[in-house]
């Protein structure tokens, strides 16, 4: 009898425990005790005059949140919470901005995702696209739709169609703007051909104007010890395993042929389609294919991503390779140091026919700055950006404002990671300093009337120019000389902007909702298909299996989706 | 037996394999080294084996130049010092009752159902956190140590430890006129030292070792422990995601995405914690109970 009781009793007690945690962690959304209440800035008059950049009086003040770079440094005394740019917030703007939380790298998302299931987001926010078109739809976000073109700086304005305001069009959610977007430039991820130039000397080889020309000195660079170490341990090519990626990439490669690993091409029909199922592509891996066999492309590419084929390139072992304009900030540095008798030179890409070879840009859509629905002034956040603007990339800024504002030459402690919303005219900014810079040097313009971060980076190559170009004695000198000097990878990005060689993928907006489910599937699929075509474990023909498969895997309602969201962001309006 | 010749192979050759495979778990660690000490360039290059190439100690200074390092340091010690203490008293006061008999302990079997759920069944991640923001333990340290103060696996293992001890002692102990608490103070824990070494150990190494508990509670990178601030270091500052004109910017972040500061982060923030083992060492000894019992 006692035994039975106390095993209801434990039923019981179970069953309470179970129902107590179901309740817990269900109740969790829905017991948020109502957000603080504003502070009652109704009473702000709003002035007649009322601008891009006027001041509250008196001063607002608004929470927000920060994503990092991660190796943030102050001067003694400030932190993020006070330092140049919030100072400059609540100086000149009347605007208190109090971060609530701020966090570097992946987590970023991870809280972003903790504040929005909490309901407690704070009024100023900086949030991952997927984030930012959720909020916006659940009517989360105030409508900037009436504010922007009264409060957006002339500055910001310009900044924001450095692109032909293309990234600044995917912010519209069912025609009303919610956020203002991080850019990103495009023209940066343009494929190049990089070049050991001392090699080619030592072996005399002309440089590449073809495809063939590219496989003559891959051949010569395997075969013809071009370091003189009398080992043969320098591989033709470098390839990595990942179809898009930096250094080593295949982009550059498919490009000859007119097809691409992983872009989407909007042919003149005004139809996008997907380049890796070209039919250019087959012949650029039966291409690859042949290389391999003659064992130009390391045996072991299919194993080593970007950073692997840098340590190859910084060890002198690879003197020919598809990569973007920032080499000289990586690898290629790197074999400079190592071996100050390296010389690298940047060369427009190659085509396999007569057709000029169009190298891929993109751009990921990561961020977009917006502003919570019950703030009272949601323009603030406008004004915020507008400064930031007003600062660094007002071409009548001044060098002090810059030091001040921006990276401090002294401690290097880059105070511009310290703003909120800060954007750059991406797009432009190296090819309007290329410009500058390069007219300074052949003296048609004045040093004093360029931008002053271009000021910079001229006295730097200037520097460098007049002692000999010492790669040895200044790498940092060579770096810049090879990123913006006369004879850098800037000088390529504008030849094919000169001539109308850049192919902007037609889509990078967020994943479409078939990408999401099957696009993982789909990528492994064309990864897994292209290596075995190229290492030869698979014929060529598979190519057409491939095109099949994916077309009924899910590509054919991805082409769709894309098409879609291609013409419901930029046709309709 | 002892001496003879297929033994005196057999030591030779245990002796042999084992610090042959102590090697190799040493030679990443000695890699690390070596790569801490090296020049960026050619760490990038991949040219740097077991001795350091460019001798220099540039990422320690830089590391140690960061007052945020001993901000983290410090969090992580307060931590790890907080959360062994707390979790030690609660784990004995949860195992001790527990290894008791039913006869003894009427609702063992409930308690152990109690216990068992948390083992199996946890709130995920978002429940975990609105639980621990409600509290408003957001950025405080006992966010880092309230949450997992009671580990059912170390339970576990005390309650076996203490089922081991034999059921005499606490009889003459019981017969002395000791209460249950005298009991397990005076006569269980004296003799549970090996098995308290080793629940010490595994706290101290999962406090010190936790970064996303960090990551998640800590609203603010300076409240960051040492690993989370480990983590934001290492894993973030990627090249890749920097843009040539960022890093044209602001070039010192060059220096710092290189893989000898990374491995000098690392060695910083591991070092500690490797030299507790050599103290703990002491308690694990055996056959402390020989000849407490006889007959």
């Amino acid at each position: 009898m006692k035994k039975r009781k106390t095993r209801a009793l434990r039923g019981s007690l179970i069953a309470m425990l179970v129902l107590t945690m179901a309740a817990m962690s269900a109740c969790g959304g829905a017991t948020k005790s109502g957000q603080p209440e504003q502070p009652d800035t109704g009473a702000v008059s709003t002035p007649a005059n009322d601008g891009p950049l006027v001041k509250y009086e008196p001063a607002i003040e608004l929470s927000a949140m920060k994503n990092l770079y991660g190796d943030e440094r102050y001067l003694p005394g400030d932190d993020l919470n006070n330092n140049v740019w919030t100072r400059a917030y609540e100086n000149e703007l009347g605007i208190k901005i109090n971060y609530q939380w701020a966090v570097a790298g992946e987590g970023f998302q991870q809280k972003v995702t903790m504040a929005v299931a909490s309901d407690d987001l704070p009024e100023l926010m900086t949030l991952p696209a997927k984030d930012y078109f959720t909020l916006a739809k659940a009517g989360k976000l105030a409508d900037l739709t009436p504010y922007f073109d009264k409060y957006a700086s002339d500055t910001l304005k310009a900044t924001l169609n450095a692109d032909g305001g293309n990234q600044m069009k995917t912010a519209y959610v069912d025609g009303k703007l919610y956020g203002i977007p991080q850019t990103g430039g495009f023209d940066a991820t343009a494929d190049m051909i990089w070049i050991r130039q001392d090699w080619l000397e030592k072996l005399n080889l002309p440089v590449p104007k073809t495809l063939d020309d590219v496989v003559k000195i891959a051949k010569a660079f395997r075969n013809e010890d071009p370091d003189g170490n009398g080992i043969k341990d320098t591989f033709g090519i470098g390839f990595q395993k990942d179809l898009v990626s930096s250094t080593g990439s295949f982009e550059g490669f498919f490009a000859a042929y007119h097809a691409y690993g992983k872009a989407w091409i909007r042919g003149e029909d005004g139809v996008i389609s997907y380049g890796a199922i070209k039919p250019g592509m087959k012949e650029a891996l039966a291409k690859l294919r042949e290389l391999f066999a003659e064992d130009l492309i390391d045996v072991e590419f299919g194993v080593k991503d970007w950073k692997k084929v840098g340590e190859d390139i910084a060890a002198g072992k690879v003197g020919l390779f598809y990569g973007r304009e920032g080499l000289p900030w990586m690898s290629a540095k790197d074999a400079i140091v190592n071996n100050p008798q390296a010389d690298w030179i940047c060369v427009p890409i190659v085509s396999a026919d007569g057709q000029p070879a169009k190298p891929v840009t993109t751009v990921t859509m990561e961020r977009y700055f917006a502003v919570r629905a019950d703030v009272k002034h949601p323009e603030a956040l406008l004004k915020i950006i507008n400064l930031f603007q007003d600062k660094i990339n007002n071409p009548k800024t001044t060098m002090e404002t810059l030091n001040t504002f921006g990276v401090d030459p002294k401690s290097g402690i880059n105070f511009a990671a310290y703003a909120f919303g800060g954007l750059d005219p991406s797009e432009d900014k190296p090819n309007k300093y290329f410009k500058q810079i390069n007219d300074v040097l052949q003296g048609k313009e004045k040093v004093e009337n360029i931008h002053p971060e271009a000021i910079r980076y001229y006295n730097t190559i200037k520097n460098y120019m007049d002692n000999g170009m010492d790669k040895g004695a200044d790498p940092l000198g060579w770096n810049y000389y090879k990123f913006l000097g006369p004879d850098s990878s800037w000088k390529v990005i504008g030849y094919y902007r000169d001539n109308q060689l850049l192919e902007r993928s037609a889509w990078f907006g967020l994943p479409t909702a078939t990408m999401g489910q099957k696009g993982a599937t789909l990528d492994k699929l064309q990864e897994e298909t292209f290596i075995k075509i190229i290492t030869g474990s698979a014929p060529v023909s598979d190519f057409d299996a491939f095109v099949e498969n994916w077309k009924k895997l899910g590509g054919d309602q991805i082409t769709k989706e894309v098409n879609e969201w291609y013409n419901a962001t930029f046709e309709a309006k | 037996m002892e001496n003879s010749a297929s033994r005196k192979a057999f030591v030779v050759f245990n002796a042999l394999l084992l610090s042959f495979m102590a090697f190799i778990c040493l030679l990443p660690i000695l890699n690390l080294i070596a790569v801490s000490f090296s020049s960026r360039s050619v760490v990038e290059a991949n040219q740097v084996g077991l001795w350091p190439k460019g001798f220099n100690t540039s990422s320690f200074q830089y590391i140690f130049a960061n007052p945020q390092f001993f901000k983290s340091l410090w969090i992580t010690v307060e931590r790890t010092f907080l959360g062994w203490a707390m979790e030690l008293v609660l784990t004995i006061l949860v195992a001790y009752p527990l290894s008791k008999s039913k006869r003894v302990f009427r609702l063992r079997g409930f308690y152990v159902w109690f216990f068992m759920v948390t083992m199996v069944f946890n709130g995920g991640l978002i429940p975990t956190y609105l639980v621990v923001n409600e509290l408003h333990l957001v950025n405080s340290v006992w966010a880092l140590i309230l949450p997992e103060a009671v580990a059912m696996f170390n339970v576990l293992l005390m309650l076996n430890f203490f089922r081991t001890i034999p059921g005499e002692l606490e009889e003459a102990a019981l017969i002395d006129g000791a209460g249950w608490l005298v009991t397990m103070v005076r006569v269980y824990l004296p003799l549970s030292l090996p098995s308290l070494a080793t629940i010490t150990l595994f706290i101290l190494v999962r406090h010190w070792n936790s970064w996303f508990d960090g990551l998640i509670f800590m609203n603010m990178p300076d409240r960051y422990p040492l690993m989370t601030f480990l983590q934001t270091m290492v894993l973030n500052l990627d090249l890749s995601q920097l843009s040539s004109t960022a890093l044209a910017n602001n070039p010192q972040l060059l220096e710092i995405t290189g893989r000898s500061l990374r491995s000098a982060m690392i060695l910083a923030c591991t070092l500690p914690i490797l030299l507790v083992y050599p103290f703990l060492q002491r308690f694990f000894v055996k056959g402390m109970l020989l000849g407490s019992v006889k007959g």
